[in-house]
């Protein structure tokens, strides 16, 4: 015990905890930005379709993205540590596209800014499973676990508010279904991060693990493609079909990448009890987008407003709450007896489930650093030309929105990916 | 964790069990890294990578939240 209190200082977990904070809010900023193009659902294009451009967008997106940053030789370096993580990223990448696919249904009942909060309640499940399977909150002291549980009741509350917001603007049937398929896209989402705690407290980087998963991502996401479009054929004539706004919803998808890598970083450092609900600041994002640029509660009343706005706010105080109880000491010993847990289920270095915990990879792998090869530059430029391309051939969608209110928000988005990213490279090395 | 009287990891004593039970010849001398091991060897470290982790409860959480998934998929489509 002693021996893992002293393998991270104290002074370097404050360090983790802030930039893993600092991270959860970046996810939120750029996860809430990547559902506005899910509201190209309202111009006739099949749900299936844009959450199957989308995880394309995420596929280019898990490749090119960490292959510019720390190259591919990195993962594979990482790949070697610890193979079993493999079995792990492919079954939650798995999850992804379900639930993905759950929300683009629920949007289409209940609307953006109803459905968002709902589906948040993977903040609840994943804090459930941190609790149960990997020691979060052990010995974290009374205060700690009053704002953590707090936080999830004021969730829960924020969340009962909009459905009964939903209930009472549309039909009965629809919020039935849409509230179903939210609450069920924040269960899968919820629990796909079991496989990602278990591979940060096994010492994996995230950028690593993020590029496994979109394999079982992408094949999920063809497979229910092609068993709700009708088969192949049809799959191929409605992508046609919709090839002048591919552009956007392969955006979506990278946007919502950057969102997620940060994701991880938070839910790698400070844990999923308070990576995920930070990280489901999303939420107000979302709520922005949704009202400030597509006018979602445009013309309806007053107390609809205030019930949504309520509800939005409510549970982003109980997410704050949860997020600002920091990680003990004595915490942060029973993540580290679950992380030499795991190490020693899968006979993983020692070495390695350490290096990773303290966020110190990069002085193992500095060993065997190699420089990007032409493998990484080819992978980059692939991405490119099919964003190139794709937007050589879109059109802007024609959906009434505040373009002036997107700017705004795309330019805080972008301060929050300068800010994080150089806050991990510093601590971290992107570790 | 290596077991302290053979030096070898758990998981990959227990694939060698497997192995044996199958009336298989299997030389004892596993590196649990796993770094530059003959064919044989590298066979006998995927299985019990693989059964290591259908072995660990935790893999089985987020398979039956899949079927789930699919389940709530196929009634609201």
């Amino acid at each position: 015990m002693d021996q893992l209190t002293r393998a991270v200082s104290v002074g370097r977990l404050r360090q983790l905890q802030s930039v893993g904070i600092l991270c959860g809010f970046g996810a939120g900023a750029w996860l809430g930005a990547a559902e506005a193009p899910t509201k190209l659902v309202t111009l006739g294009i099949p749900p299936v379709i844009v959450s199957l451009l989308m995880v394309a967008g995420v596929f280019l997106a898990r490749w090119s993205v960490p292959a510019l940053i720390r190259g591919t030789g990195q993962v594979g370096w990482d790949l070697r540590q610890a193979p079993h993580l493999v079995i792990w990223a492919v079954l939650a990448g798995c999850l992804w596209p379900v639930a993905n696919t759950l929300t683009i249904f629920a949007i289409r009942d209940v609307g953006l800014s109803i459905a968002f909060p709902l589906w948040n309640i993977n903040s609840l499940i994943g804090i459930f499973w941190g609790i149960t399977l990997f020691n979060e909150l052990h010995h974290a002291g009374a205060r700690r676990w009053f704002a953590v549980l707090g936080g999830a009741a004021l969730m829960f509350v924020g969340a009962c508010l909009l459905a009964y917001a939903s209930a009472t603007q549309i039909t009965p049937a629809h919020a039935v279904r849409g509230v179903a398929a939210a609450l069920m896209a924040g269960v899968l989402w919820g629990t796909m991060y079991v496989p990602y705690r278990k591979a940060y407290l096994t010492g994996m980087n995230p950028l690593s693990f993020v590029a496994f998963f979109t394999i079982g991502e992408l094949l999920t996401m063809a497979l229910l493609a092609v068993a709700y479009s009708g088969g192949w054929e049809a799959l191929v004539w409605q992508l046609g079909q919709s090839r002048t706004v591919l552009f956007w919803l392969l955006l979506g998808g990278f946007v919502w990448v950057i969102g997620d890598v940060f994701q991880q970083y938070a839910a790698k450092y400070v844990g999923i009890s308070r990576g995920i609900p930070l990280s489901n600041t999303n939420q107000l994002w979302g709520l922005a987008w949704g009202i400030f640029v597509f006018g979602e509660l445009h013309g309806r009343g007053a107390g609809l407003h205030l019930l949504v706005i309520g509800g939005s706010i409510t549970m982003a105080a109980g997410a704050g709450a949860i997020a600002l109880s920091s990680v003990s000491g004595q915490e942060h010993v029973r993540w580290q007896e679950a992380a030499h847990r795991e190490g020693r289920r899968y006979s993983v270095s020692m070495d390695y489930v350490q290096s990773g915990l303290s966020g110190e990879a990069f002085v193992l792998q500095s060993k065997t650093m190699q420089p990007r090869r032409k493998l990484d530059w080819l992978i980059v430029c692939a991405a490119t030309a099919v964003f190139v391309w794709m937007a050589a051939i879109c059109r802007v969608p024609d959906v009434r929105a505040n373009w002036t209110s997107a700017l705004l928000l795309s330019a805080l988005s972008l301060v929050f990916l300068m800010a994080c990213g150089m806050v991990l490279w510093r601590a971290t090395r992107f570790s | 964790m290596p077991d302290k009287s053979t030096g070898r990891s758990r998981a990959a004593i227990h694939s060698c069990k497997m192995l044996r039970s199958r009336g298989r010849l299997v030389v004892l001398s596993i590196n649990s890294t796993g770094a530059h091991l003959p064919d044989d060897h590298a066979e006998i470290h995927q299985r019990s990578m693989l059964s290591a982790v259908l072995h660990d409860s935790h893999f089985w959480i987020p398979v039956v939240v899949l079927f789930m998934g699919l389940a709530v998929l196929h009634w609201i489509s």
